[in-house]
């Protein structure tokens, strides 16, 4: 039996953040046959700020519960820290997060997975297109106090600028939702009735309430808005509501297999609707059932674990999912969601180029000058 | 839940720096110890702990063993650190602390153990190097690793600038282990696979010198590098004398002929110094080292060298 030990934040922004991702995980296990095949070993990490906390319940996990793997739901810069832990007891780390961060060097550790939704892939790839499609290249940022402390923002922006993107104004709201405004960009758009694309970066309420004040102010300036994945995640159900445009992970009405189950027993599993933690999940449990497999074969040694993976592509709610053997990071396809006017004429469309497009992110390099950023695991406050 | 850490830190080149200015960021310096005769290292560490809690201590080889026993057991060290530090550790000494020594060793291990890494990763065209740190036992560089940093090795590196990089990345690890002192009940640690050791001695006046014969272009730019600055060039000969090469560059194909590698084709202010390799590259050689000075390459000529003259 494999022992699973699982490290889970919580977040008050997004209760469901850390069950959805382990009903994920436990709904995939139980479809494939692997419930009396493993056993669950969670551990609470708070915010995932703590690193004492993370550190030594991830020791606690691997001497006393004598976890076989430790799945870490925390962003990235807690992984160089439990590497060497991990790796002198041969041990396999799953680090799964949102994906906002961008690690500072690539180099892979021999028992690290990384998995993740790659936001800052998808972000960098928005960044691009508002710089590419158009032939009016200035743009505005718009972003919240909370997205612009991760590197998902710096991707963004980079992207923009390096495909000949314009940064002509850059626009942080206030943390509080009290102090919510978006005057100052409204002022600087009126006046300045070229800049046309605003690239937007806004999660939960943030979203929402952007989404509010923005769909008129569209309207008014002629804006065309590119999106966040969060931002996608977040698209108003009700009107008004502007038309918007990005590329993210995973949309519900990606027609696949494996979306069409996935979502099919999330419901039926937890009476609610599919999500990206729950898409997050359900892929930490392929991959877990790849290594389940591997187990079965007396395959136990992490760092051949590894390599063994990378071989295959998984069946995902995103298409596909692939462990590069590079980096040991998971990728998955791109997708560009475009919504018109009140979320009319949706269409979905995977990006050809997501390979290429993968390779050419897992070569750069984050700035090394450049060290700000919140601690905490994202979305988890 | 963290546990008391106090550092006994052992350095005797300024690339510690960076990886000693994160303990004593977070305040876990016991003492830090310096050899006699580097009076740099004591003056940079003296500013460095000012107002501070942390004792300097000055050792030499005859009383380093004791002074450094007396400050473990009578200061409550829990950990050694040792950054460049040029004398040997005795079995007493390393078992001590309660965490044990750890070594920074600046070179990747265990392919390149000795006293001299940054020179022999570029001296063996290595295109990466960086920072091992490893736990101290009896060896010289063999204990179980703890953690590794990379970075690659750019063309136009020098020993003083990959040095610098290399202290820097130090920097990273260094804060990894202090929170793995703190947080963790023991230190983790890998074997070194053997299989893969090098031990590299000093380098002798063969591996500083410039082989003409069997170097190629970037080969002899890679050996100048490595010796600048700390050896002030790589060592050639002509007329019987001896000069360093501090600094040159590849400047393009030489022109067909049947000169030997070595030979002088231009030595004037406007091409500056050219010399042939074997490979049928031109060197441009910027910058030379004599007894007499630091000179521009083309000035050479003062010194009665003229083109068709045969370095070797």
């Amino acid at each position: 039996m494999l022992r699973i030990g699982v490290l889970l934040p919580r977040s008050t922004i997004f209760p469901s953040f850390g069950l959805d991702i382990l009903n994920g995980i436990k709904i995939c296990l139980k479809h494939y046959n692997l419930s009396d095949n493993y056993k669950l070993l969670t551990e609470n990490i708070g915010f995932g700020i703590e690193e004492a906390e993370v550190y030594s319940k991830a020791e606690k996990l691997l001497l006393q519960e004598d976890a076989d793997i430790v799945v870490a739901v925390a962003d990235l810069n807690i992984a160089e820290l439990l590497g060497p832990l991990f790796t002198s007891s041969n041990k396999l780390l799953l680090m799964v997060s949102m994906g906002v961060g961008i690690p500072d060097n690539w180099r892979p550790a021999p028992t690290t997975i990384v998995h993740s939704l790659n936001l800052s892939f998808h972000t960098r790839l928005t960044g691009k297109l508002a710089a590419n499609e158009n032939e009016n290249k200035k743009g505005a940022y718009t972003l919240s106090y909370y997205d612009a402390g991760y590197r998902h923002t710096y991707s963004m922006m980079n992207s923009h600028q390096q495909s000949g993107g314009e940064p002509m104004y850059t626009h942080v709201t206030h943390l509080k939702a009290e102090e919510f405004t978006l005057d100052p960009l409204e002022q600087f758009l009126t006046a300045n009735s070229d800049v046309k694309n605003l690239l937007c970066l806004f999660t939960a309420d943030m979203a929402t309430q952007f989404y509010e004040a923005i769909t008129p102010l569209q309207e008014k300036l002629q804006l065309q808005l590119y999106a966040s994945p969060m931002m996608l995640e977040a698209y108003p159900s009700t009107t008004p509501a502007p038309s918007v445009k990005g590329y993210t992970c995973w949309h519900p009405e990606i027609n696949n297999t494996a979306n069409t189950l996935f979502i099919d027993l999330f419901k039926k599993a937890t009476n609610k609707e599919a999500t990206l933690f729950g898409v997050l999940g359900w892929d930490t449990g392929l991959l877990l059932k790849a290594i389940a497999e591997q187990y079965q074969t007396d395959n136990t040694n992490a760092a051949t674990v590894i390599p063994a993976l990378t071989a295959y592509s998984y069946e995902s709610p995103r298409g596909w999912m692939k462990l590069d053997p590079a980096t040991h990071y998971t990728y998955s396809p791109s997708w560009l969601v475009t919504m018109n006017v009140n979320g009319n004429n949706k269409e979905i469309k995977e990006l050809e180029s997501t390979e290429s497009e993968w390779k050419e992110f897992s070569s750069d390099h984050y700035p090394e000058d450049s060290y700000a950023g919140w601690r905490n695991t994202y979305l988890c406050i | 839940m963290s546990k008391e850490v106090k550092a006994l830190i052992l350095c005797n080149n300024p690339v510690s720096i960076p990886g000693i200015r994160e303990f004593l960021f977070y305040g876990k310096v016991g003492a830090i110890a310096v050899t006699r005769r580097n009076k740099e290292m004591q003056q940079i560490i003296r500013s460095m702990i000012e107002g501070l809690d942390v004792r300097l201590l000055i050792v030499t080889r005859k009383d380093y063993e004791e002074k450094l026993l007396d400050e473990i057991k009578g200061n409550g060290i829990t950990v050694g650190l040792m950054m460049t530090f040029p004398y040997v550790l005795t079995e007493e000494l390393w078992k001590l602390p309660s965490s044990g020594f750890i070594n920074f060793h600046y070179g990747l291990l265990p392919q390149c153990r000795g006293p001299q890494p940054i020179l022999w990763h570029l001296l063996n065209n290595d295109r990466e190097a960086g920072v091992t740190l490893h736990k101290v036992d009896g060896g010289i560089d063999t204990g179980e690793i703890v953690m590794q940093e990379k970075t690659a090795i750019g063309d136009t590196d020098t020993y003083g600038v990959l040095q610098s990089k290399l202290g820097h990345l130090a920097a990273k690890p260094a804060a990894n282990l202090l929170k793995i002192l703190s947080f963790g009940s023991f230190v983790p640690s890998n074997p070194q696979d053997e299989s893969k050791a090098n031990y590299y001695e000093m380098p002798g006046v063969n591996d500083l010198s410039i082989n003409w014969e069997k170097m190629e272009a970037w080969q002899i730019v890679r050996l100048i590098n490595a010796c600048n600055p700390w050896n002030k060039g790589a060592g050639t000969f002509i007329k019987n004398w001896f000069i360093g090469v501090t600094e040159a560059e590849i400047a393009g194909e030489a022109p067909a002929g049947e000169e030997e590698p070595g030979t002088i084709l231009a030595c004037d202010k406007a091409q500056g110094l050219l010399v042939k390799t074997m490979d049928g590259k031109k060197l441009k050689i910027n910058i030379i080292y004599l007894q007499e000075g630091f000179y521009s390459g083309y000035r050479i000529a003062e010194f009665s060298v003229t083109p068709g003259m045969i370095f070797n």
